[in-house]
């Protein structure tokens, strides 16, 4: 619903029908006597369109002029909806006092929606942001958003890098963005030298400070020294350096893995979609009351929206839903599924991957996944120098 | 002939004149804005065909509606499979 259908509906309208003579004519005339039409449909000979009220009278002249048939279909509009209802007293006063009520109500908050974090759950944020003054029920004129994202962020401890409050309608949108330390300039200086952080061959490697001591193509073991921090000037004098560099290198990885088997983490049968109301904050369940506790549940809930801005009005869908145990193949699935989850983000998250072999062992209790994964990586690792060496 | 009277005929002839021609916008196959028109030639099921003085815009399809009329534009709604144009 928008602006203009509710315009329209407060001006009244009609569905006309127009059968034969010359319908094109029809339209070209009441576009040239100012006559608004729209939705016009063609079917099967006949023309049905929408027409104001206070343009139906002008319709006359051009219905002599281009030989048309008018029959009104429909009648649309607030003052029909009175003549309809004008023996049912309590209704109109009954309507006007609920949209009173509900845009009294649209001035509360009925709702509240945190993006944007993974380090703090969203019940924290409100949590905090119930103390700096927005919480369920929060009266929104006068109400200083800015204020309110700055209390909470003072409150988060430092976990918070921002946040922000947006206020549409009875919804309050909160946007947060959590604290990432920066990698700044290192500036310690300590004398150090780098060295191998696990056995491979160098790819390349770039010296930003020190000597480099192993080339290009060189195998390392795990300590072996890469880039030296003692440099040796000419007259014989040695300086300490921080050594720096980029070193990447070719590293063969294993990777084993072990898991219980999770025989209830398999394929999931909805058993029934249950709908819960929700007015201004209130949950009122549209289901008889049953014993699903041991069922897992997903909800889903949809306000209802006037032109983007939000009516304290919603449904909430919660699907009920059962686990059942899969077959063998089925698991190897998952386990292959689980091996790549844990390879890609567990271990070799910043890793480039150039080979990769693995298999799938499985007994009664447990899987186990062993592979063996050649990727590009960065090798190096500073090793402080002990002067007394 | 002037410099001035060449430059009009060569400035006119080459870039047409928003103003004067009609403007088609066009969202898809679903939905069509024509602004600059000056009636409706024919209407029927499957085909409207819309005036634009000097060119008619023929628009074929199905569910044809005209969603809203006005002076000089159109709004048309519905599947268009062709869209022809014929100089008058």
């Amino acid at each position: 619903m928008n602006f203009l259908n509710v315009y329209r509906y407060l001006l009244n309208y009609v569905t006309v029908s127009i059968k034969g003579g010359f319908t094109e004519r029809f339209i070209n005339l009441c576009n040239r006597e100012n006559v608004y039409m729209w939705n016009s449909v063609y079917r099967n000979g006949e023309l049905t369109a929408n027409v104001f009220c206070k343009d139906f009278k002008k319709l006359s002249g051009i219905r002599k002029k281009s030989g048309v048939k008018i029959k009104i279909i429909k009648k649309c509009g607030i003052y029909f909806f009175i003549r309809r209802n004008e023996k049912r007293k309590i209704l109109i006063p009954g309507i006007c006092t609920a949209l009173l009520i509900m845009l009294f109500m649209n001035n509360f908050i009925w709702n509240i929606e945190v993006t944007g974090t993974k380090k703090i759950s969203p019940d924290e944020i409100i949590e905090m942001l119930s103390e700096s003054g927005l919480k369920y029920g929060t009266f929104v004129p006068g109400f200083d958003e800015a204020q309110a994202g700055r209390e909470a962020v003072n409150l988060s401890d430092g976990k918070i890098l921002w946040l922000a409050v947006n206020i549409k309608g009875s919804r309050a949108t909160v946007e947060v963005r959590d604290y990432v330390k920066q990698q700044g300039l290192n500036t310690d200086n300590t004398p150090c030298n780098i060295v191998a952080n696990f056995d491979g061959i160098i790819l390349s490697a770039y010296t930003h400070t020190g000597v480099q001591i192993i080339q290009n193509g060189s195998a390392v073991k795990k300590g072996d020294l890469i880039i030296s921090g003692v440099y040796e000037n000419e007259n014989g004098t040695v300086d300490y350096l921080c050594a720096d560099g980029e070193i990447s290198a070719i590293c063969e990885n294993e990777l084993k893995y072990k898991k219980a088997s999770a025989k209830n983490k398999t394929e999931r049968i909805n058993l029934k979609d249950r709908y819960t109301l929700k007015l201004f904050g209130i949950n009122i369940p549209l289901f008889l009351k049953s014993d699903d506790s041991l069922l897992d549940k997903i909800s889903y809930t949809e306000y209802l929206t006037f032109d983007g801005y939000v009516i304290p009005i919603g449904l909430e869908k919660t699907t009920l839903y059962m686990s059942e145990s899969a077959s063998d193949e089925e698991f190897k699935e998952i386990r292959e599924i689980d091996a790549f989850t844990n390879r890609e983000y567990f271990k070799f998250k910043n890793s480039n991957i150039i080979k990769a072999d693995y298999t799938i062992s499985t007994d009664k209790d447990n899987y186990e996944i062993s592979g063996k994964y050649s990727c590009i990586d960065f090798i190096g690792i500073k090793s402080p120098i002990l002067k007394e060496n | 002939m002037s410099l001035k009277k060449e430059h009009k005929r060569r400035f006119t002839s080459d870039f047409p004149n928003p103003a004067l021609e009609p403007m088609i916008e066009l969202i898809s196959n679903r939905e069509a804005v024509v602004e600059g028109c000056a009636g409706i030639v024919e209407y029927n099921d499957s085909s409207v065909t819309v005036n634009c003085r000097k060119t008619t815009v023929t628009f074929e399809g199905s569910c044809i509606n005209l969603k809203a009329l006005s002076t000089d534009t159109i709004e048309i709604t519905g599947t268009f499979t062709c869209i022809k144009f014929s100089c008058l």
